[in-house]
């Protein structure tokens, strides 16, 4: 089969393509061992370009298979393969069926581009955006902010399209996901061979030696994130039912995968993709939550609920959103991200106290049937109007400190991603810059690379001088003048002022220093007469005597 | 050719004030990082950098060097980086210079200086 696959060309006629095809099922379907199968199924992942032909393969594979299963004649093993080949199935039809929408997405994303040229009806896009803290204000905020940045920079900033078509191959799309467990997946205590849950890997399989950076434990998936969800931010949310229902994917990793394809890509430039983002991610929190409440037996808590933000509670999936958050280079992204993980810490909070509220009122009624039920409840009531008259004013929960201060960690980032990214006196700079290319002469290699993207780790973890190394990195780079470095006239001002204080002080101390200087000098002069007429008697006694 | 010289000088007036502006804002929200006197200093510092990494093809930085060290307010900062930057980077090769002609006894071949002198060969 191996040398077969070494044959397989992209360009085959339909014919040709169809006859291949058959052959390399045939092949697979004379493999009897579970082992073999494996093996087979795994080299086929690895080596063919077509993602209909693994289809194929896998779904004649797993037909055979429950044949035997049907007879009851299946060993545990061959099991194990049956719903490999079930997964292998759902991945293929995921990325045939993603892969066939995002070429047609393009003229919807460009149309979406068009639209947010226009500013929004705030209001309108606050109450869209889930409320954003119940703040209409932090939207407007956020949008003249990327207005300004739009006005400031001088390179036109990425439309996105481009996200939309980048190559990505089945046998990559693969890779990701876990298809072999070592145990055969139930529901309700019954094996089952279709539908079932898809697992991506998040962690490198080879952990390598203790020199391996901790970054390389995870694995990169900013590419599959992109392929799955750049559909979703153009607004076609048939393409996430489809994620979460068919292609049953793991609504936390779908989380994880929202907030990376978020944090990689330029979609946040554009307002009306906030909208398809802030949805989806309602849509699948709301998911996780549906699953949470069906099944609670369920020990490992992978989903977000206003009691789980502390740092000690905090799922594994949000810990690596944060995680995401604060090492993206993609600031308005990232800031954009917060906003909208506030906004659901905000609707969950409601929602609790909703359900409270309705509590008390059943209490209510229970309290009229017996009056001694009643006064205990009086006074429960009573103290629980002092506690939530608490939480009413006093809100200010770990989580929720944590992300306002990271909003605005991100808004004073974002002005200073906004500097470095800003090339106003460097026209000359990237001539010169130009020329050297041109005239063959090497290029600087001695001065790091353009100090233009940083990110929230990157600061937090590079000192206490690293933004002033930076801004100056990038003023000798765009080779930005002395005079525009200082102080603006306000603070050179309120420096005179200072200067002003300083010279009262000194004149204040000359004068002082001058009276001493007098004194001195007087009581120096009475000293002199005192001794000179005390010479004088003397020398009189002496001269009498 | 004059009216475009002056749209040229006021596009450039505007992008002087929007950077101006702009790094107001930077340092509003980073204002210790970033007080005129740190940062001219970093300049001047990355500059010293980028003319020891390559002296002879960026001979001017050291220029640019002392016109930002010029705009340091405080005379004593002035005086210990510009000492630290002469010590650092530049008496050395002054130093490697005179040991070399001493070595030699004459004027060294223009080659061997930059050999000695680490300054490469462009």
């Amino acid at each position: 089969m191996k040398v077969l696959l070494k044959k397989q060309d992209k360009f085959l006629p339909e014919d040709k393509r169809e006859k291949f095809n058959q052959q390399v099922v045939h092949l697979v379907l004379m493999l009897k061992t579970a082992e073999i199968r494996r093996e087979c199924l795994e080299e086929l992942i690895r080596l063919s370009i077509d993602e209909h032909l693994i289809f194929l393969a896998a779904q004649q594979m797993h037909q055979e298979l429950l044949q035997y299963v049907e007879k009851n004649e299946l060993d545990f093993e061959n099991k194990l393969v049956a719903q490999m080949c079930a997964r292998i199935m759902q991945v293929c039809q995921c990325y045939i069926k993603v892969k066939g929408e995002n070429v047609v997405m393009g003229n919807r994303m460009s149309q979406l581009i068009e639209e947010s040229e226009n500013p929004p009806d705030i209001q309108q896009l606050t109450e869209n955006l889930g409320g954003w803290s119940g703040n209409e204000v932090v939207v407007a905020r956020i949008l003249s902010l990327l207005a300004f940045r739009k006005s400031v920079l001088k390179f036109h900033i990425k439309t996105g399209k481009s996200d939309l078509n980048f190559d990505f191959s089945i046998s990559e799309m693969l890779s990701h996901f876990t298809l072999y467990y070592s145990h055969l997946v139930k529901r309700s205590n019954i094996e089952i061979f279709e539908k079932l849950p898809l697992e991506i890997i998040l962690m490198n399989k080879e952990p390598g030696s203790e020199k391996t950076r901790i970054d390389s434990r995870f694995v990169s998936f900013d590419r599959l994130s992109r392929f799955l969800f750049n559909g979703i931010f153009t607004g076609d949310h048939s393409h996430l039912d489809y994620l979460l229902t068919d292609a049953s994917i793991y609504p936390s990793n779908l989380l994880l995968l929202i907030f990376t394809s978020w944090l990689n890509t330029c979609y946040s430039d554009h307002w009306r993709c906030w909208e398809n983002f802030s949805q989806s991610l309602f849509k699948i929190v709301d998911t996780m939550n549906d699953i949470r409440k069906n099944d609670e037996s369920l020990e490992e808590n992978l989903l977000f609920d206003s009691t789980s933000l502390d740092d000690r509670l905090l799922s594994p999936s949000w810990i690596d959103i944060i995680e995401l958050i604060y090492k993206s280079t993609n600031i308005t992204s990232a800031l954009i991200a917060v906003n909208m993980i506030k906004s659901l810490i905000n609707k969950f909070k409601l929602n609790e106290k909703e359900i409270s509220e309705l509590n008390c009122i059943t209490q209510n009624e229970d309290d009229a049937v017996s009056s001694e039920m009643a006064v205990k409840n009086a006074d429960l009531q009573s103290t629980h109007s002092i506690l939530s008259s608490d939480n009413d004013w006093e809100t200010l929960h770990m989580d929720k400190e944590n992300l306002s201060l990271l909003t605005k960690q991100l808004e004073d980032l974002f002005l200073l991603d906004m500097l470095l990214k800003s090339n106003l006196c460097s026209s000359d700079a990237e001539q010169q810059d130009e020329q050297i290319l041109s005239s063959g002469e090497p290029k600087v290699t001695s001065s790091p690379s353009r100090p233009n993207s940083v990110s929230l780790s990157f600061i937090l973890g590079s000192g206490p001088g690293i933004v002033s190394e930076i801004v100056a990195r990038w003023a000798v780079h765009h080779k930005v003048p002395p005079e525009l470095l200082i102080c603006s006239p306000s603070a050179d001002a309120n420096s005179l002022d200072t200067k002003e204080d300083t010279v009262t002080v000194a004149d204040e101390s000359t004068k002082l220093k001058g009276s001493v200087f007098v004194s001195l000098v007087l009581f120096r002069t009475s000293l002199l007469s005192f001794f000179s007429q005390s010479c004088g008697r003397k020398r009189k006694r002496c001269w009498f005597g | 050719m004059e009216g475009s010289a002056n749209a040229v000088g006021l596009a450039d007036l505007s992008d002087r004030s929007t950077l101006m502006e702009i790094l107001e804002h930077v340092r509003q929200r980073f204002p210790n990082c970033l007080e005129s006197d740190i940062l001219l200093i970093n300049c001047c510092w990355e500059l010293f950098l980028r003319w020891n990494a390559q002296p002879l093809i960026l001979s001017n930085e050291l220029y640019l060097t002392l016109a930002y060290l010029e705009k340091v307010s405080s005379s004593v900062l002035k005086h210990n980086v510009s000492t630290m930057g002469w010590r650092l980077f530049i008496q050395k090769r002054f130093e490697a210079l005179c040991t070399l002609i001493e070595k030699m006894g004459r004027k060294p071949k223009d080659r061997i200086s930059r050999k000695e002198l680490e300054m490469g060969t462009n």
